[in-house]
């Protein structure tokens, strides 16, 4: 499990360093997509429980202990659409940027400054 | 009650059925879209109403049947209550303004709009850590469509920066909070902040830190605070005005909120690392701000300032260091929630985004007024809820001893002042640039309907505050009622206006002055009488001259409220008040745009200097009211004294700090002028007298700052004189000698006797009467030649008789020479400075009225005597109500240069037993140690001696014979153009020369070299804001580390 957390948060630099250092504006959307499939790994390790089972109520489960956490993984499925969203509405942004002026170059829309 | 959850069923379930019900029947979906937000609103309402009047407890809303920290739960208090409803009555106006955009685009960008709206009450209402990181979300979400609503490539662009930073924070946000979760084990705000104390020194304790980091991290940037907020002025800057204004004034509030909620669980550590990244933030934007020349983006600034003061607000508060601190958020929120939102609106209305445009709105009266009402509220002007606020601030602050903070806060307050009020400035004196000057603004009813909403609700805020925090506000809130009274007699002639006026004043003054005795009587007779004959005097105006009494008769009831006042809040309201309604009046002179500007900004920084020594002055009741102050009680210490006497000094326009009066003198219009010179600059001298009375001289230091402020007096007098000497403008020079004389009054009250304050508050009087004679004549001379220039006039005494009479007699009582009442101002000056010993202040004082000569001398010669130009060949006399004034004012000079003793003897009785006495009368002869004086003897001798001189004249000289203006001869020779014959221009040259090594502007360099500094300042930090998403990326984290290095500093 200590992988996944590492590579989570290995991911979440890269997507930090790549938003920083793109220009181009759909290179951005991807650094923070990266960012948040970074974050999304780090956060259902949060509940992770080794050998332990689903945390559904049945008939035949006698120790809860084993259960793994379920909130953690509510969050993460609540933050991937949240992410989804975000990304799929910033892409229709740049569509519609691309559309006006035919760059996708970051540095080509910097009219409001200063 | 009804519960709170159904907001988001509403907000929800409407915004799905939209579309169905614009299928069903066109335009219905407007009607139900507003009803939505109506229901919502009155939701919040309905709880702020019964939690106010104790009608219910605070509601707890569980959800999913279970109790927290099994489930997520709701919580309506009074702060929740208070922000909702604030909130959710923003953004009903807000709708309504923008409805007709809204349903051009669809039914999609009205569900928008219910998502933001849901989002923002769920951000403030919700008790899960991670709840509230959904509503950010889906308010994020909503606001970057909104943003780039109207598909053009800024509101896009900006659109996509904003989410890029939204997503940031919430990458920040959900990493923090997973591992407050992994140490807690549970998702409840009010749980996680106990549970968290119990770390420390666990194993889990090294994951609190970096945690609480990143969650305080995240809320920064929602906060927009600096450097990580180029994004968010270009939010501002880009959207819709509309659309920015429900983003400054709505989600702005619930980021507030939400970190409100966050600080607890951050623990006190955080507390002052906030605290100063609020207060960085506020002077930052202010400071940038005032290069910025396009409205949105300056109010962009102005919001993010806001939001910063604000989090210094909170955060101290949270820490425990301000008392009574919810009022101080509460009033700084509500009011920066209506005044953003009110100029957004504005900017929306006019479609004009350079501020140097603005003009454009002044055609519409109705809408400037909104807009100053707008900028008097921002900038803390009574009685708008700021000024409370910033008052109990700064009070707060002071009495915890964190007087550093007063000056960034001070400071940063003052550069917002000075960048709404260089755009108002715009508005009411720019004009258009572009020729484009045939465009009216029009405003559709409904936007204009949501502006007077706005101010009105605004006002009734400003009311309420205004009750419960100040001492007997019904008295104090009579300057204003007046003014409003008058606003409903806008449409009628405008002398009916000045008479409507006229008798207010009177009938004020006959209500109030019977009752008073001291020093408010003294200066309430001044103040109101003054008033009444210079309002006589602006009755000959024909034009439609809007707005112009309401703010006279502001500034007339505010003078009177200062001199009734008897604590410090109520005397720096009435300052206030006075401050914003002269900066008006000099406004309203036609090239008054820039010198108006520099009052308004160094009135607010000599207020703010007063403010500032109330506050540290602690306690101390400061004020006038009647017997409250017999004696000395040696009470203020020196901070407070010297603040306080710096802030009056720029009031009287003291050497050094008196750059802004010539202009604001001169510029103003020609009766406005009289008035402000010769009334209004008293208000500095009544600051002195409180002051001196309040501090006395027993206090550590006292002996050298009253000399200080003698040779201030002094030095101030001798200058006024010299620089009125080199004028070409006959107002400038009157205005130069105006504040000359006034240092004359300083000099007289820093001598602190008997004889030396007799003789500032007579030469107070015998100033306002021959300095308004002397306004008002050449405000008629000005009137009928249209010129200012002494050089362009000459010879009009025969054209203006009446006129050259107040001259002559105005200059007169200046010059202090006998009879007239200006000579027993300088004899008991002369007399009170020789018993205290200042002899070269005396001899400084006397060789400026020998300079003063000159000056009169020239206002004579050069607009009265030699030939009259052939302009000038025909005109009249100047108007008769100017001249009644100005006749008044003379049988006012000659009886009280008669007989002195009438304005002496009250005044002895004013100045009472506080000092040794050594004037006493017998009869009609005034005693002092160094001599008498008998105002009609004297009077007698001089009538004699001049009528003894005629008679000799008339004797010795030959049969005088008449002579035709033009029948000259120059050495045998008739000149081409006689009128070339009498030469005005550069008329002191010589003496020009003589002086000039002391003659250089040091002052007005000084203070222009700081003004450049300020602005080279801002512009040089405001290329930080590139405009690149990647910089702005880049700020994020470096903010980041900033604050990381800023939260050990503050964890240690």
């Amino acid at each position: 499990m200590k992988a996944v957390l590492v590579i989570g948060l290995l991911l979440m630099l890269t997507g930090f360093y790549g938003l920083m250092t793109r220009r181009n504006m759909i290179k951005m959307v991807l650094s923070v997509a990266i960012t948040e499939v970074g974050l999304q790994m780090v956060m259902i390790t949060a509940g992770f429980i080794r050998g332990g089972t689903a945390p559904i109520l049945t008939e035949d489960i006698t120790e809860l202990a084993s259960f793994v956490d379920p909130v953690p993984q509510a969050l993460v499925l609540t933050a991937i659409v949240i992410g989804v969203a975000v990304n799929a509405l910033m892409l229709a942004f740049i569509i519609r940027m691309y559309g006006k002026r035919g760059s996708l170059d970051v540095r080509d829309y910097t009219d409001s400054k200063w | 009650m009804v519960t709170p959850i159904y907001i988001f069923i509403i907000a929800l379930g409407i915004a799905f059925l939209l579309p169905l019900l614009e299928r069903a029947k066109k335009g219905a979906a407007e009607t139900v879209f507003l009803a939505a937000l109506s229901g919502i609103a009155l939701i919040s309402w309905h709880w702020l109403f019964s939690l106010l009047t104790g009608r219910c407890e605070i509601g707890e809303i569980f959800t999913a049947g279970f109790r927290p920290p099994f489930s997520i739960n709701l919580r309506v208090g009074m702060e929740e209550a208070v922000f909702t409803s604030a909130i959710n009555l923003a953004t009903l106006a807000g709708a309504v303004y923008l409805i007709r955009e809204l349903s051009g685009r669809g039914t999609k960008s009205m569900m928008l709009y219910l998502l933001f709206v849901m989002g923002m009450n769920g951000m403030v209402l919700t008790r899960d850590i991670f709840n509230l990181f959904v509503f950010m979300e889906i308010t994020g979400i909503a606001s970057y469509a909104l943003v780039a609503l109207r598909l053009d490539t800024k509101g896009l662009t900006a659109g996509f920066k904003y989410a890029i930073a939204g997503s940031l924070a919430s990458i920040f946000m959900l990493l923090g909070i997973i591992v407050i979760y992994m140490i807690t084990g549970t998702l409840n705000i009010d749980s996680i902040a106990s549970r968290m104390v119990s770390f420390s020194g666990t194993a889990a304790a090294g994951f609190v830190a970096p945690a609480v980091f990143m969650l305080v991290f995240a809320f920064m940037i929602e906060m927009k605070q600096f450097p990580a907020n180029g994004w968010a002025l270009d939010v501002y800057d880009s959207a819709a005005p509309g659309i920015s204004a429900m983003i400054s004034a709505g989600s702005a509030g619930a980021a507030l909120f939400a970190i409100y909620k966050i600080l607890p669980i951050a623990g006190e550590g955080w507390y002052m690392a906030a605290a100063i990244t609020g207060s960085v933030t506020f002077v930052a934007a202010n400071l940038i701000g005032l290069k910025q020349e396009r409205a949105g983006r300056l109010l962009g600034y102005s919001s993010i300032g806001q939001m910063g003061l604000l989090l210094t607000v909170v955060s101290l508060g949270l820490k425990g260091s301000l008392p009574s601190w919810q009022l101080i958020a509460v009033g700084l929120f509500i009011n920066h929630l209506l005044a953003k939102a009110g100029l957004f609106w504005l900017t929306g209305i006019t479609g004009e985004d350079r501020i140097r445009n603005w003009g454009v709105i002044a055609r519409r009266p109705f809408l400037l007024m909104m807009m100053g009402l707008f900028m008097a509220a921002l900038s803390g002007f009574p009685p708008f809820p700021a000024f409370w606020s910033k008052w109990t601030l700064v009070m707060s602050m002071f009495s915890g001893g964190m007087k550093v903070w007063v000056v960034f806060i001070l400071l940063g307050s003052l550069f917002e002042v000075a960048y709404l009020f260089r755009w108002f400035g715009y508005a009411v004196r720019g004009g258009v640039e572009d020729g484009e000057s045939g465009d009216i603004v029009k405003g559709t009813p409904e936007k204009t309907a949501v502006i007077f909403f706005g101010a009105a609700l605004l006002t009734a805020v400003a009311y309420y505050m205004m009750g419960k925090m100040i001492d007997n506000s019904t008295l104090m809130l009579m300057p204003l009622v007046g003014a409003a009274g008058l606003l409903l007699f806008e449409r009628f002639d405008p002398r009916v206006r000045g008479i409507v006026s006229l008798a207010a004043v009177l009938y004020y003054g006959y209500m109030i002055i019977p009752g008073l005795s001291g020093m408010p009587l003294f200066f309430n007779s001044f103040f109101l009488g003054g008033g009444a004959i210079m309002l006589l005097a602006t009755l000959h105006r024909r034009t439609a001259s809007r707005g112009f009494y309401p703010m006279l008769l502001l500034m007339i009831g505010s003078l009177s409220a200062l001199a009734l006042s008897s604590t410090s809040l109520q005397f720096f309201y009435a300052w206030e008040l006075m401050t914003f309604s002269s900066y008006i009046l000099v406004l309203r002179g036609k090239k008054a745009m820039k010198p108006a500007l520099l009052y308004m900004v160094f009135s607010a920084a000599g207020a703010y200097l007063v403010m500032a020594g109330f506050a540290s002055a602690g306690g101390t009741v400061f004020g006038g009211a009647g017997d409250g102050i017999a004696g000395m009680s040696g009470s203020l210490q020196m901070l407070p004294f010297i603040l306080l006497a710096a802030g009056f000094l720029v009031k009287v326009a003291g050497m050094g700090l008196h750059v802004w009066a010539p202009g604001a003198y001169a510029e103003a219009e020609d009766d406005s002028s009289a008035i402000i010179s010769s009334i209004l600059s008293k208000a500095g001298v009544l600051g002195f007298v409180f002051l001196f009375i309040k501090a006395g001289t027993a206090f550590t230091g006292s002996t050298y700052l009253y000399s200080t402020i003698g040779w201030i007096g002094a030095i101030t007098a001798f200058f006024g004189a010299l620089y009125a000497a080199m004028q070409e403008d006959a107002k400038k020079l009157l205005a130069w000698s105006s504040i000359g004389q006034v240092g004359y009054m300083i000099l007289g009250l820093a001598a602190m006797n008997q004889i030396g304050w007799v003789a500032a508050l007579y030469h107070s009087v015998s100033h306002f009467m021959f300095k308004g004679l002397l306004f008002l004549a050449v405000a008629g001379v000005v009137y009928r030649t249209g010129t200012r220039n002494m050089y362009e006039m000459g010879g009009l005494i025969k054209r203006m008789p009446m006129s050259f009479i107040s001259v002559m007699i105005g200059i007169i009582a200046l010059s202090g020479v006998p009879p007239l009442t200006g000579f027993g101002g300088k004899w008991l000056l002369y007399n009170a400075l020789i018993e205290r010993g200042w002899y070269l202040q005396a001899a400084l004082a006397f060789f400026s009225s020998t300079v003063a000569f000159l000056y009169c001398f020239r206002l004579v010669h050069a607009i009265f005597l030699g030939q009259a130009k052939p302009a000038f060949r025909k005109i009249k006399e100047a108007p008769r109500s100017l001249i009644a004034a100005q006749y008044i004012l003379i049988m006012a000079i000659m009886m009280f240069s008669m007989k002195p003793s009438i304005l002496i003897k009250p005044i002895m009785g004013i100045v009472g037993e506080r000092f040794d006495t050594l004037l006493t009368w017998q009869a009609n002869t005034l005693y002092s140690p160094f001599g008498y004086w008998n105002g009609f003897a004297v009077m007698m001798v001089v009538c004699a001696l001049f009528a003894i001189l005629l008679v000799i004249l008339l004797l010795i000289s030959p049969k005088p014979q008449k002579v035709k203006q033009f029948n000259i001869v120059f050495a045998a020779e008739r000149p081409e153009t006689p009128e070339t014959t009498h030469y005005a221009w550069k008329f002191f040259t010589p003496y020009e020369r003589a002086f000039s090594g002391i003659l250089k502007p040091a002052a007005t360099r000084f203070w222009n070299a700081v003004g450049e500094w300020a602005e080279a300042v801002a512009a040089m930090s405001r290329h930080i804001y590139s405009g690149n998403t990647g910089a702005y990326v880049v700020q994020i984290f470096i903010f980041g580390i900033l604050l990381f290095i800023l939260s050990r500093g503050g964890l240690s």
